[in-house]
């Protein structure tokens, strides 16, 4: 049996649905400002419901299938993500499990039925996901495509300094893998007002390398998360660099750390507040990788 | 390109500027909707279909009184327009059970996982699609699958009990087999 | 999660297959044909002059086909359940910003919606007083005519400023508590359908039909005859929707356009219009011999009121008198003073006033405790009240041990350790407990009106009826499990009848804990006359004598005739005609003229294990064990669903939830920012106690369990931190922020 059945119509933009990225780009050439990209829209709908203007022209991503590909390039040792791909992918995608620290970042955003419609390059492109810190300290770069060109840029120049953000087509965030990974760590916290399904208060993600004598080399420290503006912490980064764990003066990376960010007030929770916990959980992520390294119970898996 | 009549790559069409004509399947019946394409999905169920047992309660994906099924996919009606499910299947809690009453509808019966009942529809939407992945959900699993659907009459208790019986009941049918 | 209640028989809830199935239609699930959709226009500000109100432009917008202010309310253009002083529709002014100035009615919500945006009002604004502080200044701006003070409540006993001065011990305190969402998950809606004698039936949701009838006879100018409220199902409560909140704007859409009418609140109007719980700031001080005995007790309590009246006073009466508890204190003195402010309109709420109080007073006896280095049980068990003590306004109530029996159980479950948490690197645990002393039914002075009807109908039925509403909370389970045990009958034998005032009787309110009370109640009023009617009936049809006749499964029986009725109850519903008996009685209350006094009271206590994470200073609640004191159990699975829920309920309270107001303006609007505890928040670890036991004589049955379990558990959480990290919490929802600073204070972290 088929039902037939008539609504009552109000005015709404027009869809348009490509199935690959050319014809997406193709589509916001014509229409310029006057089209949006939208994928799951989780975070979309609600801002159009609290009065951003809704465009003429949506551009629907979801038919692109190539922008929910999952894939590992063994030669330039990168894992790629097709940035149409669900918050829920950890669940189902055979790749992504094999990384934890993704898996974590990903069931920390929201709940099931939203993370089965929100997409990982909403979470980014939104502005405010929890995804975007850990993307910085994992040293993300992204494909972008906009009416010109397409380009490879690194995740935290292109949000400092891109001025087109929401003209942009994100297709891919790409993120170097370290293989049998002894010399390095890499953490992931979100701390919210509720324990979950709820914007974050704040959350920090950090990832560190160091030789085979325990000298940091490398490290990358990020806050992001609900309001908070997404900031690489370089300052602390660099007091941290070219030190070994014991050396480390926890007291002066408190200060280096609560001096450095500026996280956002809300009626709920203040600045001083999100400064402390932002750096209290770093030190204490940091710490306690420091401990199994003088431990020596190391051990390795797939990181990024 | 002719923005009236045209089809869309993925079969929708587009009558003129404010609707189209959706095809979709519902609890296993097949639709025809003409309807504007950002029209929430759940204004489609209740309003138009007069599928009132998926419940509306914060409209903004946040308690989950609204989740139904699609293509088996835990989703918010309250955050799916109406393009997004074209061609797609629908499940509501209308179309849980059968003849008799599914089993999760029997469990939340014997241990009492419901009271208002205006987020029972919902939840057992959501429980059986975590069952549906996981037929032996742990605590971890019950919290993880559950944490979008509120209730504030329950405390969860007999939610909670309720999901465990089943738990324990594939539990036991897996030891048998 | 298991319940460590005896398992009783239960039955399946009489509303349960169509809750699960979802094919139970809500009052706000209904249409009808020809049916418009109504919005309310709100206030812009939260205290403005209206200057002028200007609806045309909305009424020329197609599909409009109404637009009412208050110039179009042919009665009382006021509500409210104790005075009626808030404006249905405002005149000249607003007090908040969920004051209501006009209503459209539609073909859409949509274009309903677009309406609202063409109304112009222009509005000069008032000096906001988002305060009680600012309120009681004396130069402040006067919110209603008598000024700005809502109601005063005191009561005072002995001399407190003397016994202070004997005292060895003296903990003085403030506390404060936040405004909280019932957030029932059905927002408040219906539908207004006008009927051809040109009365209406209002289909919406309500905690007590009659006094919609009322209240709603009294804005339309029509009489209460002509006016049926059809007031179930309900999605949800919890004192909420007592209060008039769509149904004037619905019914004078109705009668204006002459169709049904429907108005179904979004989430966000529902937060911006509904009554929440009073913010409440207490000071207390108490004082203790040596050996913790108290001798002098000192409350202050200051509410804030918001714009309106509704129930605030009895709120206020109520936390009055619960401010000593369920101990015995020679020299008190307690005040209440309740305040209008330019926020949210507060109003009753499960617990209605008790929650505030007893988290004072049970934080008042921890601290305590500690200053005189004693058990919280033994300070406690000192100043415990025993089974004939007078209530805590010095009245008369019905004898009860609740209080002692719950001590000794949660004393029993204090000394067994849960588990063996053990304090981590970043985590420390902590364990609490707290107890509570809850009236149940309105108290003295207040009409109580109380009854029921039972009546065998036509089709054969016994059919059961109260004026009382299925907000959720298992009415439905308790009427049933009571008519088949008190008249003998089978399930399939018993038809309920309720939440329709065209064909209930007069029991009250669904409120104050007090259904349960007053089914049990009436049942023993009326199962005697009843079952005598239907044996004389049969004896005088068959000539058999009637008292070899009984009432059972399916009939009436006869002694040693065992395999089956001697005569069908459909047999009997044909010939009998004098088949009904009405009960009507005022609610058991104390002899005693003490305003508000209560006469039935329920015991509660509660043990929690909490863990404290010391680099974010997050609280989590790792298990929690009730124990309730409420006579016997009607309905197992409701009673441990009333408990579990309504602990969870203050969980929320305790950790999370805060409707915060800034400048008269919420600060959350939704479930985004408003966040009621998820499953995650809930420990899996919840058992509820059940002591079931009354003190002999009593003839006042099973009580109402729908508050009780809302109490105890907000103090015992405190309890819980104090003991994880040595801080005192005297504000809720327990700040983070606030614990860290502890954490910091006392060196638990090392870099800092």
């Amino acid at each position: 049996m088929v039902n037939q059945i008539e609504p009552s119509i109000t005015s709404s933009p027009i869809i348009w649905v490509p199935s690959t990225i050319e014809e997406a780009i193709e589509l916001k050439r014509k229409f310029g400002s006057k089209a949006e990209f939208v994928s799951g829209s989780t975070l979309l709908q609600l801002q159009w419901m609290n009065g951003r203007k809704i465009p003429e022209n949506i551009i629907s991503l979801e038919q692109i299938s190539k922008l929910k590909e999952v894939q590992i390039d063994e030669d330039k040792k990168t894992l790629s993500i097709g940035a149409s791909s669900q918050l829920s992918s950890y669940k189902t995608d055979r790749l992504l499990k094999n990384f934890p620290i993704i898996c974590e970042a990903l069931k920390s955003i929201a709940a099931p039925a939203v993370r089965n419609r929100g997409t990982i390059g909403g979470n980014i492109m939104g502005g405010v996901g929890d995804l975007i810190p850990l993307f910085l300290a994992l040293k993300a770069k992204l494909l972008v495509h906009d009416e010109k060109e397409s380009e490879l840029v690194d995740f935290w120049e292109w949000l400092q300094h891109s001025q087109r953000k929401n003209q942009t087509l994100l297709s891919t965030i790409h993120l170097p893998i370290i293989k049998e990974c002894a010399n390095s760590y890499s953490f992931y916290k979100k701390i919210g007002r509720r324990e979950t399904f709820t914007a974050a208060i704040l959350t920090v993600s950090g990832s560190i390398r160091w030789d085979d004598h325990g000298v940091i080399e490398e490290a990358k420290l990020a806050l992001g998360g609900g309001d908070n503006k997404p900031f690489l912490l370089e300052n602390t980064e660099h007091k941290m660099i070219g030190k070994k764990g014991e050396e480390i003066d926890w007291k002066s990376v408190f200060e280096s750390i609560t001096s450095e960010i500026a996280p956002a007030d809300d009626a709920f929770v203040s600045v001083d507040y999100r400064k402390k916990v932002a750096a209290n959980l770093m030190i204490a992520a940091l710490q306690s990788k420091f401990t199994v390294i003088s431990n020596g119970k190391e051990e390795s898996s797939y990181e990024v | 390109m002719d923005i009236n009549n045209t089809v869309l790559h993925n079969g929708l069409t587009i009558k003129d500027k404010q609707t189209i004509n959706l095809n979709l399947m519902i609890n296993g019946e097949k639709y025809i909707l003409k309807t504007s394409p950002t029209e929430k999905l759940v204004n489609i169920l209740r309003d138009q279909l007069q599928l009132v047992g998926t419940k509306i309660s914060c409209g903004i994906g946040r308690c989950g009184a609204c989740s139904v099924l699609l293509d088996g996919d835990l989703v918010n009606a309250c955050l799916v327009m109406a393009y997004q499910v074209n061609g797609k299947s629908i499940t509501t809690i209308e179309g849980i059970g059968g003849v008799s009453i599914d089993e999760v509808q029997e469990a939340f019966l014997l241990e009492g996982g419901f009271q208002c009942g205006y987020c029972t529809s919902g939840m057992i939407v959501a429980v059986k699609y975590l069952l549906s992945m996981c037929p032996n959900p742990t605590e971890a699993d019950i919290k993880e699958a559950l944490s979008g659907n509120l209730c504030r009459c329950t405390g969860y208790g007999g939610i909670i009990r309720a999901v465990q019986r089943l738990a324990n009941a594939n539990n036991y049918s897996k030891d048998i087999d | 999660m298991k319940s460590k209640l005896i398992e009783k028989e239960d039955r399946i809830r009489p509303d349960g297959l169509s809750k699960v199935t979802g094919s139970l239609q809500y009052l706000t699930d209904l249409t009808f044909p020809d049916m418009l959709y109504g919005k309310v226009l709100r206030s812009k500000y939260p205290h403005a002059k209206i200057l002028s109100i200007n609806t045309e432009k909305a009424e020329a917008i197609p599909g409009v086909e109404a637009v009412l202010t208050y110039k179009d309310v042919p009665g009382m253009n006021r509500f409210g359940i104790i005075i009626p002083d808030q404006p249905v529709f405002c005149e000249d002014r607003v007090r908040y910003i969920g004051d209501a100035i006009a209503a459209v009615a539609a073909q859409s919500f949509e274009i309903a919606e677009e309406a609202l945006k063409h109304i112009e009002v222009v509005y000069e604004e008032l000096q906001i007083l988002d305060s009680p502080d600012k309120s009681l200044r004396p130069n402040a701006i006067r919110l209603h005519p008598a000024g700005n003070i809502c109601h005063r409540s005191s009561y005072q006993n002995g001399d407190v400023q003397q016994a202070f001065e004997e005292c060895v011990a003296i903990v003085e305190e403030t506390y404060e508590l936040p405004r909280q969402l019932h957030a029932y998950m059905e927002t408040e809606g219906g539908v207004v359908v006008p009927e051809e004698n040109g009365g209406i039936t209002v289909y919406a949701a309500t905690q007590h039909g009659f006094k919609d009838r009322f209240q709603i006879s009294r804005i339309l100018g029509i009489p209460e005859s002509m006016i049926r409220i059809v007031s179930n199902p309900i999605g949800g409560s919890f004192g909420g929707k007592d209060e008039q909140n769509i149904q004037p704007y619905a019914s004078l859409l109705a009668l204006a356009t002459k169709r049904p009418v429907k108005i179904h609140n979004t989430r966000q109007e529902s937060i911006r219009a509904s009554i929440k719980r009073h913010p409440m700031k207490i000071t207390v001080k108490t004082g203790t011999d040596s050996t913790g005995k108290i001798l002098a007790h000192q409350v202050k309590i200051i509410a804030d009121k918001g714009a309106y009246t509704t129930l605030g006073p009895a709120v206020l009466d109520f936390s009055v008198e619960h401010a000593a508890g369920p101990y015995i204190i020679p020299n008190i003195e307690t005040e209440g003073i309740s305040v209008y402010t330019n926020n949210g309109v507060s109003g009753e709420f499960r617990g209605f006033g008790g929650n505030q109080i007893t988290f004072a007073l049970e934080g008042q006896m921890d601290r305590l405790a500690e200053v005189l280095k004693i058990d919280p049980i033994e300070i406690r068990r000192k100043n415990l009240r025993t089974t004939t003590d007078l209530g805590p306004l010095g009245h008369r109530i019905a004898p009860t041990d609740g209080a002692s029996l719950v001590l000794e159980k949660v004393q029993k479950l204090s000394k067994q350790l849960k588990k063996d948490y053990k304090d981590s690197l970043w985590k420390r645990y902590g364990t609490g407990i707290a107890i509570t002393m809850h009236g149940g039914g309105l108290g003295f002075g207040r009409l109580d009106s109380a009854g029921g009807r039972i009546s065998l109908n036509k089709q054969g039925e016994i059919e059961i009826s109260f004026g009382f509403e299925e907000c959720g909370q298992g009415l439905l389970s308790v009427i049933e499990n009571l008519v088949i045990e008190e008249i003998g009958c089978s399930q399939q034998d018993v038809k309920i009848v309720i939440g329709d005032t065209s064909v209930v009787p007069i029991s009250g309110s669904s409120t104050a804990s007090r259904g349960t009370s007053i089914v049990w109640q009436s049942l023993q009023k009326m199962k005697g006359p009843f079952k005598e009617k239907l044996c004389k009936y049969v004896s005088d049809a068959t000539s058999i004598c009637k008292e070899e006749l009984y009432l059972g499964p399916y009939g009436i029986w006869k002694v040693g005739k065992e395999d089956g009725p001697f005569m069908t109850y459909k047999e009997c519903a044909e010939g009998i005609v004098d088949q009904t008996v009405l009960t009507s009685f005022h609610f058991p209350v104390t002899p005693d003229a003490v305003n508000g006094g209560h006469f039935l009271y329920t015991f509660g206590g509660v043990k929690v294990d909490v863990e404290v994470d010391l680099l974010s200073g997050k609280v989590k609640v790792l298990s929690i064990d009730h124990v309730i004191s409420a006579g016997p159990i009607v309905s197992p699975k409701g009673y441990i669903g009333q408990i579990e829920g309504g602990g969870v309920m203050s969980l929320g309270y305790t950790l999370l939830e805060d409707m915060k107001m800034i400048n008269g303006q919420y600060a959350t609007t939704n479930f985004d920012s408003y966040l009621i505890p998820n499953i995650v928040d809930v420990p899996f670890d919840t058992n509820v106690f059940a002591i079931e036991d009354l003190v002999e004589g009593d003839s006042y049955g099973p009580r109402g369990v729908g508050e009780i379990g809302t109490i105890a558990i907000i103090p015992a959480v405190v309890k819980a931190v104090h003991d994880a990290i040595g801080c005192w919490v005297s504000k809720l929802p327990i700040s983070s922020e606030e614990i860290l600073e502890n954490i910091e204070s006392k060196g638990m972290l090392t870099w800092i």
